[in-house]
């Protein structure tokens, strides 16, 4: 198994000034300490709720944001000390998908030019791309009457179409894609997670895929890292996570988004109080610990480490040993 | 069975555009009982808001109703003047929204404006602060006390919910609708909400009207479901009814288009297509552009409402003939 993908000790902190003329500075801390690494030719889900840091990561890899602190490792390129022409010739290698289809497609452009673009930065003549951009739009079901479209007379589906093959246009190796889907209703969201999927098989392409719909990173992925306020709590091949999840706030996770059928309604539940505190003042010891029933006053003091329980799958909790939260999803 | 609260009836709602009239809502009908909790469930632009707007009658310009029934407990809503309107907003019927950042205002501490939804009672001011804190209480605010001398912008996102929430049910409303209530939430956060809506409507018998597109919503917390599509309410019926066996094609495909688990075990079905334009519908029934199933008359003819038994309704032509019978 080769790593694609490497993150080691990875910390990024921005800073927030306010106070008067900005004199008081406070650090977000919206990636913090988070080591992994995404294999060849999976896929790599990262979920959590909003402020854990999961889009962070995505910036990170492509070096669209430089880490505080931590290495990033591409295929064995040191993204974070590459030059400006081996970042160049990386970034070539990766595609990234964001969420809004609508926002990420220039508006004043035909999506054709928008497809066209990273082939005319890597300086392909022009007759070729065209020749790809028609040839990558047909691999995404895109009707060539809509390459000549501008963004807002595509539907949201088309749209997304649109990005995943500009994306692609390259020919990649590792497509990161930061909730593709979230923006698009349930009949077209399936159509995208199909392509997808297709595109992966014919292409090996390795996908980094960040989503807070656990029914879709479960359809997905082969392996899940579950984050929370900018720790990786929990990381796990998917069917283990689902079976044998270790750390209470993957099992909230999990169980928290109501499943599609009325005889479900009486499940086993288990749901977290409160809401997720402050980022820029997280708590001390156990970032869950304010909002976790088995929290116990260790969890209050000292931060849990990420440990391995056994083929890979790492938990950081104090109270795994005590606890059995194990079930059949 | 129940008294019906509201019945609405061939609801027809149009939004004059400057490219022609879109009927953003087409015929729709449906009934809600006292204590019972229905959600009409649709993708976007299918007219679900727009049918929970218009029953407060506040569907926005250039929207009009331009025909149907609204009646709730025995009064059509839509014969009453803007005057008697306004005795049933918040009072009889009221609504939370998708985003509670834009729905509360931004310039009053969140107390003050349950208070002042108390005081449109005529009750006097400090009765009507306790009574804030105590409806802030109901739904279950951390601090109560604290919070309700906070601003909007200074609470998280599941607490400003719980504020709209308390807020709107602080008059005791026999009907809630809640439109997208927990979309704009995570998760965790919307599994609270979600309990909590549960429990107040057993608690203060209420009956909910939820508009969603998360069928899992539905799935959780309905008693009836309505699905809507392109305007027009395609089926309804009783939830594990409908989700158990689906008559519609398009609620068959919505619901094998969910992932409900590993991509090796099961692919998703996908609906080819998208979601089509109001302005320019498709003629006979708006779904055939995308229905596998679809006959020749569907591209002709829209069908009608046929009802399977009280309560349990669908709209396409592959029910309701003969040869559905026979099978």
């Amino acid at each position: 198994m080769e790593a694609l993908v490497e993150l080691e000790r990875v910390k990024k902190h921005f800073v927030i000034r306010d106070g008067i003329l900005g004199r008081r500075r406070r650090f977000v801390h919206a990636v913090d300490d988070v080591s992994l690494s995404i294999v060849r030719g999976e896929t790599f889900g990262i979920v959590g709720e909003s402020g854990s840091g999961k889009t962070t990561i995505a910036r990170i890899i492509p070096r669209l944001v430089n880490v505080t602190s931590g290495s990033v490792k591409f295929s064995g390129i040191d993204i974070c000390r590459a030059s400006g022409r081996e970042l160049m010739l990386a970034r070539r290698r990766m595609g990234i998908v964001f969420q809004d289809p609508a926002s990420s497609l220039n508006p004043r452009v035909t999506v054709a030019a928008s497809i066209q673009r990273p082939l005319q930065l890597a300086g392909l003549p022009a007759k070729e791309a065209r020749d790809r951009v028609r040839e990558v739009a047909e691999l995404v079901n895109l009707g060539t009457e809509v390459l000549d479209k501008f963004p807002h007379e595509l539907s949201g589906g088309q749209q997304q179409r649109a990005s995943i093959a500009r994306a692609i246009v390259l020919r990649p190796e590792f497509v990161i894609l930061d909730e593709p889907t979230s923006a698009l209703d349930v009949s077209v969201q399936a159509q995208v997670l199909n392509l997808l999927l297709d595109l992966q098989q014919r292409f090996s392409l390795t996908y980094l895929f960040i989503s807070h719909n656990l029914p879709v990173v479960r359809y997905l992925c082969d392996r899940i890292a579950v984050m929370y306020l900018g720790k990786l709590v929990e990381l796990a091949s998917t069917g283990v996570l689902y079976r044998e999840p270790l750390h209470p706030y993957s099992l909230a996770l999990l169980m928290a988004a109501p499943p599609p059928d009325p005889k479900m309604r009486n499940r086993r539940r288990f749901i977290l109080t409160g809401d997720p505190p402050s980022l820029t003042n997280p708590p001390q010891g156990c970032r869950l610990h304010p909002r976790c029933q088995f929290a116990v006053e260790r969890c209050r003091v000292e931060e849990p480490e990420l440990r391995d329980y056994g083929s890979g799958h790492l938990a950081a909790c104090h109270r795994i040993g005590d606890l059995d939260l194990g079930f059949a999803m | 069975m129940a008294a019906k609260l509201l019945e609405v009836s061939g609801l027809e709602v149009q939004f004059d555009t400057s490219s022609g009239p879109v009927r953003a809502v087409r015929g729709v009908s449906f009934d809600i009982a006292e204590g019972e909790v229905l959600a009409l469930v649709g993708e976007s632009g299918c007219g679900k808001s727009t049918t929970a707007l218009s029953i407060l009658r506040l569907v926005p310009r250039p929207g009009e109703i331009t025909g149907g029934r609204i009646v709730f407990d025995g009064v059509n809503l839509l014969d009453l003047d803007e005057c008697s309107m306004t005795q049933y907003r918040g009072k009889q019927i009221s609504m939370i929204f998708q985003n509670p950042l834009v729905a509360l205002n931004p310039v009053y501490r969140s107390g003050f404006q349950v208070q002042e939804a108390v005081m449109l009672d005529k009750v006097p001011p400090d009765r009507a602060w306790r009574a804030a804190l105590n409806v802030l209480k109901q739904v279950r605010l951390p601090d109560p006390e604290d919070r309700a001398r906070s601003y909007p912008h200074e609470l998280s996102g599941g607490m400003r919910q719980r504020v709209m929430i308390g807020m709107m049910i602080s008059r005791f409303p026999r009907l809630l609708i809640a439109d997208e209530p927990t979309t704009a939430l995570d998760v965790t956060i919307q599994a609270q909400i979600l309990d909590l809506l549960d429990d107040l409507r057993h608690e203060k018998r209420m009956s909910l009207l939820i508009i969603t597109h998360d069928l899992g919503v539905v799935a959780d917390i309905a008693d009836r479901v309505g699905v809507m599509y392109a305007g027009a309410l395609v089926e309804t019926g009783d939830v594990t009814e409908v989700f158990e066996k689906p008559l519609h094609p398009y609620t068959q495909l919505l619901l094998k288009a969910l992932p409900r688990g590993p991509k090796n075990e099961l692919r998703l079905e996908s609906i080819p297509g998208g979601v089509p334009n109001l302005s320019n519908l498709p003629p006979g029934c708006p779904f055939h552009p995308r229905c596998q199933r679809r006959l020749d008359i569907c591209s002709k003819v829209e069908p009608e409402t046929l009802e399977i038994h009280p309560g349990r309704t669908v709209r396409c032509h592959l029910v309701g003939g003969e040869s559905f019978w026979k099978r």
